[in-house]
């Protein structure tokens, strides 16, 4: 990979070829003045080449005279050979100081179960099959019917025993198994417990269609549904999309959701929301893919308790009062058509059960996606997400508890924030003498707002170069036009300017955007550390972190650690696993054993409800703060402050 | 070897703070020990009282707040005067009260200058205190802190929104802040951490809590204070080790009952006393919990307060404390008439409710029943006596709980076959019978005195002289009665642990009963034995 020197800082980085310069430059922890996400609007991130070339990087920002002396813009410049770069500074800084803008980027990248180790150890079982029959026509030796025909082929020539008919494949078979000379495909879908269950058909198609054998995974968030086509001959993802779900309209949270359901047509009206965005999913992603509805056999559904049950259309009543009650927590395979997922009649849908009101399907599919179930280490287990979950355990014991964070991970609840998609500002550096920002899209598209993994590293940003203080409140005194109040107290750094953006208006960081992620931050790390608490561990003891979310295709953990969403650690121990919950239904399409697995698991699980643990709240109250009211928590937080300020008394 | 007292080991002072400037100055803070915990620490600076006065007429203060300093009210200065000449008041708290926006509004400039005129009237520091009104203070307390610079002001309160406008002033202008957060040890902390980023060191600032009144949130403050000081002393939490303020008088005399005239419900007794002893008991209970500074209002309770600490800080007896001076008249207030009927059903063969409600009326039947005092007097002794009975009962009771917690773990740990609960049982119910008979003898004795008594018809005066002496005599009886007791009791104790050791000895052979030791246990064990727990409690 070629690397790429940044002058005067004196740092570099080692990156992917293709890359964006400016990319580059905040994976190095090099600050660029450059506001326009990325695409050559704005001119401002002119650099001095002074060893190797660059991909484009010009633009008519730049004069002929400039890009004859070697200045490029950073953020149209790729990257294709090893590199020597001059980053125009202010003034003469010493590199001490310079360094300060910014921490070299510590990612953890997703780190995903790969399709080949899962085939070698046999875990490639997708529960729904398709087996191509080649049918003796009937005679006049030979004249059972066509059911049996087709039931005894299976039996005699793949070996399928157990078998049972869906009504619907009696209904159609007569006129299928002849249209193309008896060749005929059957679709098998599998028990969940092979030596007891059944094998059912649950479609049969003329000709040989078995290369097209797709399933759907779907991840029905409080905020976000996302969906995936998965090829269940390869195990491959051939397209995925996520979009915001049509019940944010009805209440941000899911009590305000459940509170909405109680009243008349409320929970009809819900549940239609959801099918719609569901449904819109699901067009777009088998479009995408090219997969025609009726080639889908089944569709894998992981969501929270209150997501799920409204999606069933089952009374949620019970769930937000004490004692909690959720209506069910193992669901039988049905008809993906009879809940009005808008699939063909044989398509199955399986939904992953809950564990509890609280911690339900999304965070069951975690565990068992990212097999925290099998393992012997000791794994804090955490979903970020409007409905956090945490788990701690292994494949011997599991402790778990949710706490309510709110949508500000994946968007919701601010003034401009939006899903990770293109125009997203996802990155984000800040001068700490001019407070000049440096932002990166999603796309290196025209900012249009701000998503999770973005605000996260903003405001780490913000903080460390002290324009935000421990409150989260921005530093009134400091000299930029960039800092103004919005209205009647409500302060506001200005990302964009209205010019430069992908909307009309400017983009704008606001102090309310900025508390919501506190409070989100401090509820899922008090959800840790009294989990750990109640089951008498020490952070030390945990062998490893896995980071679900998804709010983007990475977390920048440096950042993350800085506003205190994680107890500090080694960065070495933690590892980002994605959007968890949509890992989860894709393996269990991919597995049928997670099926078995996952009703044990349940079992093995012990549920806390931090609203009846007297420590949570007080914890709670502890941690809205940057990075937590305790500093002496965060050693490596506060020294690099310490350092900082040291640094920054002395020019 | 000597017998050493197991002390614990503080891992902090709280941070001594001079407040005031030059010769004016007063330190608070830089105790080694929990509040009083003279035994295992150092009580570097006593707490200090400070007198609160208003920059106005405070026309909502009850008549019992207003007498003491009726000629000096309209005149903030004046007053602050009196409260350090006449009553001895530590430091001065001059509330800014008429720059409220709600009251006077008066200005910044005006609030200064009777802040000016206050600080040079005094020779104690002087704590400024604004309305809490955020806006409004950012003003006027940041013109105090500038005008006033260099004077070392205590200024208050600082809350999160105005840290920075004030708590900079104060900064530049080298006061000490009052950091003000709402009940909350987090927020405490947070409040200071502000501040110290701001620039202003950890001991310029002191810390306010929030100051619930008695009867309206002080178990809160309470509860906080105690969780802050065990934070400073035993977790070494330094953004914590700072002295606290507790702004009593206000919450306090704001409250209903201490503003509730006699008229409106006598049952709660004189507003005057009941003012100032709802006061000093918020403020004692302030000290308990850790209060360095503590804002009064009436001279009395600064009084009483100071006298307190003293018999805290140096013992001594506090039947010597001077009951309260009262300012204003003796309110006719009629308990008979209020008093509920009296419950003549035996409860446990104790009379002693009944005759708690009816003592109260008694002077006042004397007083009406002239020509019959004996009757009278052979009434009340019983019912004087009911008490008392209670109290006697009550000492020895007191004991067994000892020798059962003595007892438990040697109980748990080797299992002696001996009854304990039957050696209890034994020892209570000769005790029991001692006490029973002994009261037999007091009352028939004192039936015998007041016989005596009835027959010499004497008039009022000296059948209450005779009661006074009676009770001096039978204070002394009682006296010595007690310590009989107590050395039966010692004695009876002996006994049991004899016994207990005898029996123990008999059955566990020589060895000394001991808890087996726990193993040290694995990570996996000890989760799935906290899980185990866990489960076995939702069973």
């Amino acid at each position: 990979m070629p690397r790429v020197k940044f002058y005067p800082h004196g740092r570099e980085a080692e990156v992917p070829e293709g890359t964006l310069l400016l990319r580059a430059a905040l994976d190095a922890g090099v600050h660029i003045n450059a506001s326009c996400g990325g695409n050559g609007v704005c001119g401002k991130c002119r650099v001095l080449l002074q060893e190797g070339e660059v991909e484009n990087g010009v633009s008519e920002k730049l004069s002929q005279q400039d890009r004859e002396a070697g200045y490029r813009l950073a953020c149209l410049s790729r990257v294709t050979q090893d590199l020597s770069v001059q980053v125009p500074v202010e003034s003469e800084l010493d590199p001490s100081v310079l360094n300060l803008q910014a921490t070299p980027r510590k990612t953890a990248a997703i780190r995903q179960v790969s399709l080949e180790d899962f085939k070698v150890h046999g875990f490639f079982l997708p529960p729904i099959e398709k087996k191509n029959l080649q049918l003796p026509p009937p005679s006049s030796q030979d004249n059972c019917s066509d059911v049996t025909r087709v039931v005894d082929n299976l039996k005699f020539h793949h070996e399928e025993h157990n078998l049972e008919v869906d009504f619907s494949v009696i209904r159609k078979i007569t006129d299928v198994i002849r249209e193309q000379d008896f060749q005929t495909t059957a679709t098998l879908g599998r028990p969940v417990h092979e030596e007891s269950g059944k094998n059912t058909i649950l479609n049969v198609q003329p000709g040989d269609t078995t290369d097209r054998n797709f399933a759907l995974a779907l991840d029905v968030g409080t905020t976000t549904v996302f969906g995936q086509v998965l090829d269940l001959n390869s195990g491959e993802v051939l397209a995925e999309y996520g979009d915001f779900n049509q019940q944010m309209t009805y209440g941000e949270d899911i009590i305000n959701r459940i509170v909405y359901a109680e009243k008349g047509d409320g929970l009809q009206e819900l549940c239609q929301a959801v099918l719609e965005t569901i449904n819109r999913i699901l067009a777009k992603i088998l479009n995408e893919a090219g997969v025609d509805k009726d080639e889908v056999s089944t569709i894998t559904i992981a969501g929270n308790t209150t997501m799920t049950q409204l999606l069933l259309k089952l009374n949620p009543r019970y769930i937000r009062r004490s004692p909690y009650v959720p209506t069910c927590t193992l669901f039988p395979p049905i008809k993906a058509r009879n809940i009005g997922i808008d699939l063909e009649e044989h398509a199955l849908a399986l939904v992953f059960p809950s564990i509890s009101s609280y911690v339900g399907g999304d965070i069951v599919a975690g565990i068992m996606g990212s097999l925290m179930y099998q393992s012997e280490e000791v794994t804090l287990y955490v979903d970020i997400g409007t409905n956090a979950e945490v788990v701690i355990g292994n494949k011997d014991w599991m402790v778990c508890a949710a706490c309510s964070a709110g949508p500000a991970f994946e968007g919701g609840g601010m003034k401009l924030g939006m899903r990770a998609k293109k125009g997203a500002i996802e990155d984000f550096s800040i001068d700490p003498f001019t407070f000049e920002p440096m932002v990166l899209t999603i796309g290196e598209a025209k900012p249009v707002g701000i998503c999770g993994s973005g605000l996260i590293t903003m405001v780490a940003s913000l903080f460390e170069t002290g324009v935000l203080d421990n409150q989260g409140k921005f530093n009134r005194e400091l000299d930029t036009p960039r800092i103004r109040e919005a209205e009647e107290g409500i302060w506001e750094y200005v990302l964009v300017w209205a010019e430069e953006s992908g909307v009309d208006r400017d983009i704008v960081l606001q102090e309310p955007d900025i508390d919501n992620l506190i409070r989100a931050k401090g509820a899922i790390y008090s959800g840790c550390m009294t989990l750990l608490d109640e089951i008498g561990l020490t952070l030390s003891e945990l062998d490893r972190v896995l980071l679900a979310g998804g709010f983007g295709s990475y977390i920048d953990l440096e950042k993350a650690l800085t506003i205190g969403l994680l107890p500090e650690m080694d960065p070495e121990r933690i590892s980002f696993v994605g959007n968890g919950s949509l890992m989860g239904a894709k393996m269990s399409s991919l597995n049928n054993h997670i099926r078995q697995n996952v009703v044990e698991v349940t079992k093995k699980m012990t549920n806390f409800e931090l609203s009846e643990t007297t420590s949570y709240m007080d914890k709670y109250m502890a941690s809205l703060f940057l990075p937590h009211t305790d500093l002496d928590k965060f050693p490596r937080v506060q020294s690099r402050l310490n350092e900082r300020k040291k640094i920054l008394s002395g020019t | 070897m000597s017998f050493e007292m197991i002390k614990e080991k503080y891992t902090g002072p709280i941070k001594e703070i001079e407040l005031g400037k030059g010769d004016n100055t007063v330190k608070v803070g830089g105790e080694t020990c929990l509040p009083f915990y003279q035994f295992e620490g150092e009580v570097t600076n006593r707490p200090k009282i400070a007198m609160e006065i208003w920059d106005m007429d405070p026309e909502e203060w009850p008549a019992a707040a207003r007498e003491p300093f009726k000629d000096v009210i309209g005149d903030p200065a004046a007053w602050a005067k009196k409260c350090v000449q006449d009553y001895g008041a530590d430091l001065i708290c001059l509330h800014l009260r008429s720059t409220d926006p709600n009251e006077h509004d008066v200005s910044a400039e005006d609030a200064v200058a009777k802040v000016k005129k206050v600080n040079e009237a005094i020779d104690v520091p002087l704590i400024v205190w604004g309305t809490a009104n955020p806006d409004k203070d950012s003003v006027v307390l940041k013109k105090v802190a500038e005008d006033c610079s260099g004077e070392n002001l205590i200024i208050g309160p600082i809350e999160d929104v105005t840290h920075k406008s004030i708590g900079a002033a104060v900064m530049g202008y080298g006061h000490t802040a009052v950091a003000s957060s709402p009940i909350d040890i987090n927020l405490a902390k947070q409040i200071n951490i502000l501040l110290e980023n701001l620039g202003l060191p950890l001991n310029k600032i002191v810390v306010d809590p929030t100051t619930g009144g008695l009867g309206y949130g002080l178990e809160y403050s309470y509860s906080v204070m105690e969780r802050i000081k065990l934070a400073a002393m035993t977790f070494g939490d330094d953004k914590l080790q700072l002295p606290l303020i507790n702004y009593i008088a206000f919450d306090v005399w704001k409250c209903k009952e201490a503003k509730q005239p006699v008229e409106e419900d006598p049952r709660i007794g004189d507003p005057e006393r009941r003012a100032i002893m709802m006061e000093t008991i918020a403020a004692t209970t302030y000290l308990m919990a850790g209060s360095n500074i503590l804002i009064l209002r009436h001279p009395e309770t600064v009084r009483l307060v100071r006298q307190y600490i003293e018999l805290l800080l140096e013992g001594g007896t506090a039947q010597d404390v001077a009951p309260i001076q009262k300012n204003l008249s003796q309110p006719e207030i009629d308990y008979v008439s209020m008093s509920p009927e009296p419950d003549l059903t035996i409860e446990e063969a104790k009379e002693a409710p009944k005759a708690e409600a009816k003592k109260e009326e008694a002077p006042k039947e004397e007083t009406k029943k002239e020509e019959a005092p004996k009757e009278e007097a052979k009434e009340k002794a019983p019912k004087e006596e009911a008490p008392k009975e209670e109290a006697k009962a009550e000492a020895p009771k007191e004991e067994p709980p000892k020798e059962e917690a003595k007892a438990e773990p040697a109980q748990e740990a080797a299992q002696p076959s001996v009854d304990e609960s039957k050696l209890r049982a034994e020892i209570e119910d000769k005790l029991r019978k001692e006490m029973e008979e002994k009261l037999r003898r007091e009352t028939e004795s004192k039936a015998k005195a007041e016989a005596a008594e009835e027959s010499a018809e004497q008039k009022e005066e000296k059948a209450k002289k005779a009661a006074e002496e009676k009770a001096r005599q039978e204070a002394e009886a009682r006296e010595k009665e007690k310590e009989k007791l107590k050395a039966q009791l010692e004695k009876d104790e002996k006994e049991i642990r004899e016994k207990v050791k005898k029996a123990r000895k008999g059955q566990a052979g020589q060895e000394a009963p001991s808890f087996p030791e726990k193993p040290e246990e694995e990570g996996p064990e000890r989760i799935l034995r906290v899980l185990r727990q866990i489960h076995s409690q939702a069973a």
